[in-house]
């Protein structure tokens, strides 16, 4: 189902009568989505996400007079069908094992991308996540007290600033590998931030 | 529920996503735990995308920890006076005794071989001392001891209080956390209440630098000394 623009609009009407809040809103219900179906082990996560929304707003005619509850919880009594249906259709048509999970290092575009952006990372955030990461077990726990007391905040706060730094250096590895694979096949860049549409055959 | 709706709930998530993963990559996971996580949270292609990512940063932090220690050790070789205090420095009384006069003809010996090929005081230094610090790093917090290089001044020596006195045979390293591309610190000296740092007068330009101190245990492990040793050059 392609979703129109009026469609679309009703939706975020829905979610909220303010549409800053609604589009908010709506980035917050579709990247929870995401999340659940990348955490039942569905491939291709954004596909589900954009068919959940997709029936919510086929359905939003009909139940919006009745439905009292919050448009959230909507979204995840269909995404229970949705990931029904999917691990169904696993079930019946495939038992592929799962492969071995493996990981290289040190010799992939990956490995080229997260070091260029190590190094553009600014200088006390460098320090930040290698000083985070470089102990395990009780050493770790030790040095992050340590780290959390030099910077006077909370070891959860240093935990919170080490997760900041791990989305930035993911988003930058992000960009750059998509960067050179439209460098090398010559497509246009994607923008990511309208939300993605999948326009089923 | 509170993944679409709460974005404290939604942060911590992802955390607990990226601790997972660096666990595993780790090798922490062992047996049926492991099994669980191969099976359910790597089963999808985002996951194992997340993973290889956090395999590719634990191993590019761990090189740039090498080749930090690798610079620091190269660093800190110790000198011929510092290895002649750390064999007279071997508990044995006996061997003390035993061993005093042929240190004291070495070291003289040391001695005037050094001021043969330095040459007359080649070496002109200033000293300043250090008492460590809890404040952040080249931010505020307590004035920092400033110290003017002349132009002629080849070496600063840094000696570093430490918090208490040390009872046991340790060895040290240090470097620089600000700025962190400072070369040539050396282990000069060591007692039971301070530490020496020589560093290159050219390495240092006017600037706010703040040096650690890690304690070397006989076993290898390394402690940080917590804080560290502020001081300015004008």
């Amino acid at each position: 189902m392609t979703i129109t623009k009026d469609s679309f609009d009703a939706l975020l009407e829905w979610l909220d009568p303010d549409r800053d809040k609604a589009g908010q809103s709506y980035e917050a219900i579709r990247g929870g989505l995401i999340r659940i179906f990348v955490s039942k082990g569905l491939t291709d996560a954004e596909f589900y996400a954009d068919e959940t929304v997709d029936r919510v707003v086929k359905r939003l005619p009909e139940i919006r007079a009745g439905y009292v509850n919050e448009p959230a919880r909507y979204f995840i009594g269909v995404a229970r069908n949705v990931i029904r249906e999917a691990l169904r259709r696993k079930e019946v048509t495939t038992d592929v094992l799962p492969e071995c999970v493996s990981f290289r290092t040190g010799d992939s575009e990956m490995a080229d991308c997260l070091a260029k952006c190590l190094k553009a990372l600014p200088r006390e955030k460098l320090e930040l996540i290698h000083d985070y990461h470089v102990y395990e077990g009780k050493q770790k726990i030790a040095s992050h007290r340590e780290m959390a007391g030099e910077r006077s905040i909370s070891v959860g706060a240093l935990r919170t600033r080490a997760h900041h730094v791990r989305i930035l250096l993911e988003s930058c590895v992000n960009r750059c590998m998509e960067d050179r694979r439209n460098k090398s096949v010559g497509d246009r860049h994607n923008n990511r931030a309208a939300p993605r549409r999948i326009h089923h055959s | 529920m509170r993944l679409l709706t709460e974005p404290a709930f939604v942060a911590e998530f992802d955390m607990m996503v990226d601790e997972i993963a660096a666990s595993y990559v780790a090798g922490q996971f062992t047996g049926k735990e492991k099994e669980q996580v191969e099976q359910y949270f790597l089963r999808s292609p985002e996951r194992r995308k997340k993973l290889g990512f956090m395999a590719e940063l634990l191993h590019q932090v761990d090189v740039g920890r090498e080749e930090q220690t690798v610079s620091a050790r190269q660093d800190e070789r110790p000198s011929f006076s510092e290895r002649v205090n750390a064999f007279l420095n071997r508990p044995h009384l006996a061997q003390r005794f035993a061993t005093v006069a042929i240190a004291v003809v070495l070291l003289l010996g040391g001695v005037l071989w050094l001021n043969r090929s330095r040459g007359p005081s080649s070496t002109k230094f200033v000293s300043l001392t250090l008492t460590i610090s809890d404040a952040e790093r080249s931010t505020t917090g307590q004035a920092p001891e400033t110290v003017k290089l002349p132009a002629d001044v080849n070496e600063v020596r840094l000696q570093l209080l430490l918090p208490s006195e040390s009872t046991q045979p340790v060895r040290y390293r240090a470097d620089f956390a600000s700025p962190a591309d400072v070369r040539g610190l050396t282990i000069a000296g060591q007692d039971s209440r301070s530490v020496v740092i020589t560093v290159p007068a050219s390495e240092l330009k006017p600037d706010r630098y703040a040096v650690r101190l890690f304690i070397i245990h006989p076993d290898g492990q390394e402690d940080r000394v917590p804080g560290n040793y502020m001081f300015r050059v004008e």
